[in-house]
């Protein structure tokens, strides 16, 4: 048989992959994918095409009207409210800052950090006070490795 | 391995001549007959099954769909004397189908009328089935007029790889929504192109083989589009999820919950609430899975129609051709009540056709899938009756102008089958559903732009299709942005508004983005070639193609004495109909834009598809030797080009939502879980503090958003920046977010923008940041 009536007679409908073939094809392939299955590569890829993972994200917000209190000022101080939630791989110690930064000019600006352990999907409420300048000035909160980033602009101490 | 269910041999047998009424009749022997009593125990246990609501995954869908749609279907395959050579399985699931939307419908309005106020309950439905299915079973007991024999199918390559193609298909849309790369994906598109090779490189093959290769061809290119998200994703979807949600919450559909003519199309209320009700899926997957399988018969009867117009092969290609039409899988999967209506129109089509039918009876079926049609959604239905009426005048206006009788007997061009559908129509979309006012509209404007009492739109697709003078995205954007900076010059003035510097008032038009180049890619680029202008070139050849094989086809059934058999009488005057009423869509003023070109060009290829194959034969037969390797080759390209294969090979040209996590339709329709859970806080936040101000954002991430912000007033009209108000609260998007442009729609197109991110951050306080989504206020 030439080689193109063998190819023409592999594409033909009547061409029947017996059962038996079939059922051998997909032994061996089970034994192969049972081989690869020890491989955490191996796994992590067919978990990416079979199933859902979740999404990694961190949440910065300011919960309720907190923004609003974070321009209070009292006694020279703002007690700086907000929330954070980690979601998929950003779950873990987290490092963030709070700064204020007085309106207009990069310099005095007064800066607390820290780090926080959050669980994956738990809101963690966080709440940092800092002495603000007599002028205008700007509260910002930010995670120190994403791009996540809180800001409200405050009037100083008419505010 | 799935059971394949054929009809036997004998059963394609012509019928045995009348016996002579003289002759004494000998009785034939009855076969013993089996109990039908365990059949309809089993039945009876299942539909208890549906009716205790019993969550045993897939055990629970298989179940629901057995009783809903495979039992039916396959006693009306079996019992009634169909006559159909290819096409019995198809008919017999189109009325299972027109079945539950009519039982749905007729539950809907009597239940109310006796006190019950949610009349699509399980109960009923269950009773219904029940009943139904039972009447089914025992009708004619176990006489099948066209006996099912079971058997198993023979795997064949293209089967086989039919079978790989879905499988891959899938894992490629889920490995793109969990942030993977696009190679699967890529792989699944080859595969449904490797099927179709195989099926054009066969010699012969049986309508039962091919259809099954085709339709698993059509499955793995749909559900590569449709499983794309964890959310309901894309474009009018949202919208039908919506309406389907209306319905299937309250268990009873009504026109007043949502008065809109979405609403009125049962195919997504009525229709997914049953199917919802017997197979307890009642989220995202019914749309992206359960609602695409009927859609899946739709290639398989263009290729069985277009097998009886002009023969296998010619069939064939013209469903290559019908698949890699852009639509197929980019916006089909998005359009649930489109993909139903199309399936009763493929049926409508079929059964006109259908030679061994009486004529009558061939003018009932179609009536009865008009019926179809026009329960499942309005736009086909119009298009539909406009392309009837074309047929009709231009056989009224040939018999006129020849005067004499033109030998047709009109099925679908018959006067009394147009008025019924029309009627029927008319009946449906206004005292039964008050849905018809859009369509007025646009009729309205049509009619004031081609008199030129009114200015109206005209799609941009067409600028595509048809590759005439486009108007640039600046200047479409320039003259958007003029016109909204005189509209809100007052507000400014009052400081309601933010000032606004100019070049915030006039926004630069971002480019389209495009995927980098590949290694491949690059390697082209290494010698010189753009492989964005190629891809960009290959696609317009690709379309251009098509519109070119098409016009052969036409001139060849203008023309050509010796046309196909299967285009004579009244499928003549229906193909020409059918480009007529293209015509009409394209070059209507508004009608191209409330449409869409795109979709009507897909809607016109399912009774078409097969004279572009007509022509592409044709066209080829004049290369005489190198005839083969054109075709094959201008069909492969064709197919690589426009589903997207060979811009994800090459990169720098737009990728595709089935092959890429970017591009437009990413940008627009894809909800990621970051924005759903900002959407969340949003209307926690508004729910707290009792906010009553419009939260602002960009048209499409509001339209993307809004099942989960069905709470929260929200506007489109105060986010582009000379709208953006002194107080108020603005979301902003993903894309926007990301890439720093917005989108906007302009006259009949969306242009992308720079968005003024830094004023935002300058003027409002950003309350929320997840990094996909900011919030301000």
């Amino acid at each position: 048989m030439s080689a193109r009536r063998r190819t023409l007679s592999l594409l033909d409908e009547r061409r029947d992959f017996s059962v038996h073939a079939v059922v051998g094809l997909l032994v061996l392939a089970g034994m192969l994918a049972g081989l690869a299955w020890q491989s955490e590569g191996v796994r992590h890829q067919v978990a990416l095409t079979m199933s859902r993972q979740p999404e990694s994200f961190l949440v910065l917000d300011f919960p309720g009207i907190d923004a609003e209190r974070s321009c209070a000022v009292q006694e020279g101080f703002v007690a700086v409210r907000f929330s954070a939630v980690a979601h998929g791989d950003r779950a873990g110690s987290v490092g963030y800052q709070v700064e204020v930064r007085p309106e207009g000019t990069a310099r005095n600006v007064t800066r607390v950090a820290g780090t926080v352990q959050l669980a994956d999907g738990r809101p963690v409420v966080l709440e940092k006070r800092l002495p603000v300048p007599e002028t205008a000035f700007d509260v910002a909160v930010s995670v120190l490795d994403g791009t996540e980033e809180l800001l409200v602009h405050c009037q100083g101490e008419l505010s | 391995m799935t059971l394949l269910l054929d009809r036997p041999e004998v059963a394609r047998r012509p019928a045995p001549p009348p016996v002579p009424a003289e002759t004494p009749v000998t009785r034939p022997r009855h076969r013993r007959r089996r109990p039908l009593a365990y059949p309809v125990a089993l039945l009876l246990v299942a539909e208890a099954f549906v009716l205790a609501d019993l969550d045993v995954p897939v055990v629970r869908v298989l179940v629901g769909l057995a009783v809903l749609v495979a039992v039916p279907t396959w006693q009306l395959a079996a019992k009634v004397a169909w006559r159909s050579d290819d096409a019995r399985w198809c008919y017999a699931f189109g009325l299972t189908l027109l079945g539950v939307m009519v039982a749905g419908l007729g539950l809907n309005t009597v239940l109310p009328l006796v006190g019950v106020e949610r009349p699509l309950a399980p109960l009923g439905l269950v009773i219904v089935s029940a009943t139904v299915n039972t009447a089914l079973m025992l009708w004619r007991g176990q006489q099948e007029a066209e006996p099912v024999v079971v058997r198993w199918p023979a795997l064949d390559l293209a089967t086989l790889l039919g079978i790989l193609a879905v499988l891959v298909a899938v894992g490629g849309a889920v490995r793109l929504n969990n942030g993977a790369g696009g190679g699967m994906a890529v792989i699944g598109l080859v595969l449904v192109g490797g099927v179709f090779a195989v099926l054009l490189l066969r010699t012969a093959g049986t309508p039962g083989g091919d259809a099954r290769a085709v339709g698993l061809a059509a499955l793995a290119l749909l559900l590569a589009t449709s499983l794309r998200g964890w959310y309901v994703t894309g474009h009018d979807v949202q919208k039908e999820y919506f309406v389907f949600r209306l319905a299937h919450d309250a268990l009873h559909w009504r026109m007043e919950a949502f008065q809109d003519a979405y609403n009125a199309c049962l195919s997504i209320t009525v229709l997914p609430s049953v199917l919802a009700t017997f197979t307890g899926v009642d989220g995202p997957g019914l749309f992206k899975v359960l609602l695409q399988l009927p859609f899946v018969l739709v290639p398989v009867m263009v290729y069985l129609l277009g097998r009886r117009l002009a023969g296998r092969r010619r069939a064939l290609l013209g469903v290559v051709f019908f698949v890699s039409f852009p639509t197929f899988s980019n916006d089909m999967p998005f359009l649930v009540r489109q993909e139903v209506a199309f399936l009763f129109l493929t049926l409508v089509v079929l059964a006109a056709t259908e030679r061994n039918w009486d004529p009558r009876w061939r003018r009932t079926a179609a009536g009865l899938g008009g019926v179809g049609v026009i329960l499942s959604h309005y736009a086909t239905t119009y298009v539909l009756l406009l392309t009837l009426g074309i047929g009709l005048a231009g056989l009224l206006a040939v018999r006129l102008v020849r005067r004499r009788a033109v030998v047709v007997r009109p099925i679908l061009l018959s006067p009394l089958l147009i008025g019924v559908l029309a009627v029927a129509t008319w009946t449906w979309v206004n005292p039964i559903t008050s849905s018809g006012g859009h369509a007025g509209q646009v009729i309205l404007q049509t009619w004031q732009g081609l008199t030129g009492a009114a200015e109206t739109q005209v799609s941009t697709d067409l600028e595509h299709v048809f590759s005439f003078g486009q108007v640039s995205d600046q200047e479409r954007l320039d003259e958007y942005a003029a016109d909204v900076a005189a509209a809100t010059d007052e507000g400014r003035e009052t400081g309601y508004l933010l000032p606004l510097p100019d070049d915030a008032l006039a926004p630069e038009a971002v480019p389209d983005p495009v995927a980098p180049p590949t290694p491949l890619g690059r390697a082209l680029e290494a010698v010189g070639v753009d492989p964005g202008a190629l891809v960009g070139d290959l696609r317009g050849a690709g379309a251009r193609m098509i519109q070119l094989f098409l016009l052969v086809g036409l001139a060849v059934l203008l023309l050509r004495r010796r046309r196909p058999a299967g285009y004579e009488g009244e499928m003549w005057f229906l193909s020409l109909a059918v480009f007529g009423a293209l015509g009409v869509q394209a070059l209507a003023p508004g009608i191209s834009v409330e449409y869409g070109i795109l979709r009507a060009f897909q809607q016109s290829l399912l009774f078409l598809a097969p004279l572009v194959a007509v022509g592409c034969v044709v066209a080829a037969g004049l290369l005489r030797r190198a005839a083969t390797v054109a075709v094959a080759g201008s069909v492969a390209v064709c197919y690589l080009a426009l589903v997207g294969v060979a811009g994800a090979l090459l990169g720098g040209a737009p990728p595709k939502l089935a092959l890429a996590s970017e591009g437009d339709y990413h940008d627009i329709y894809y909800v990621r879980p970051a924005e759903v859970a900002a959407a969340a806080w949003v209307a926690r936040e508004y729910g707290q503090q009792g906010i009553t101000t419009d939260l602002a954002s960009d048209p499409y991430t509001l339209a993307r958003l809004f099942p989960f912000l069905r709470d929260v007033p929200t506007t489109p009209d105060a986010f582009f920046p000379a709208q953006l108000r002194h107080n108020g609260w603005v979301l902003v998007g993903s894309s926007t977010v990301e890439h720093g442009y917005a989108m906007t729609p302009t006259e009949g197109d969306r242009v992308r923008y720079e968005y003024p991110l830094d004023l935002l951050g300058t003027s409002f306080d950003r309350v929320y940041d997840n990094g996909d989504v900011e919030v301000y206020r």
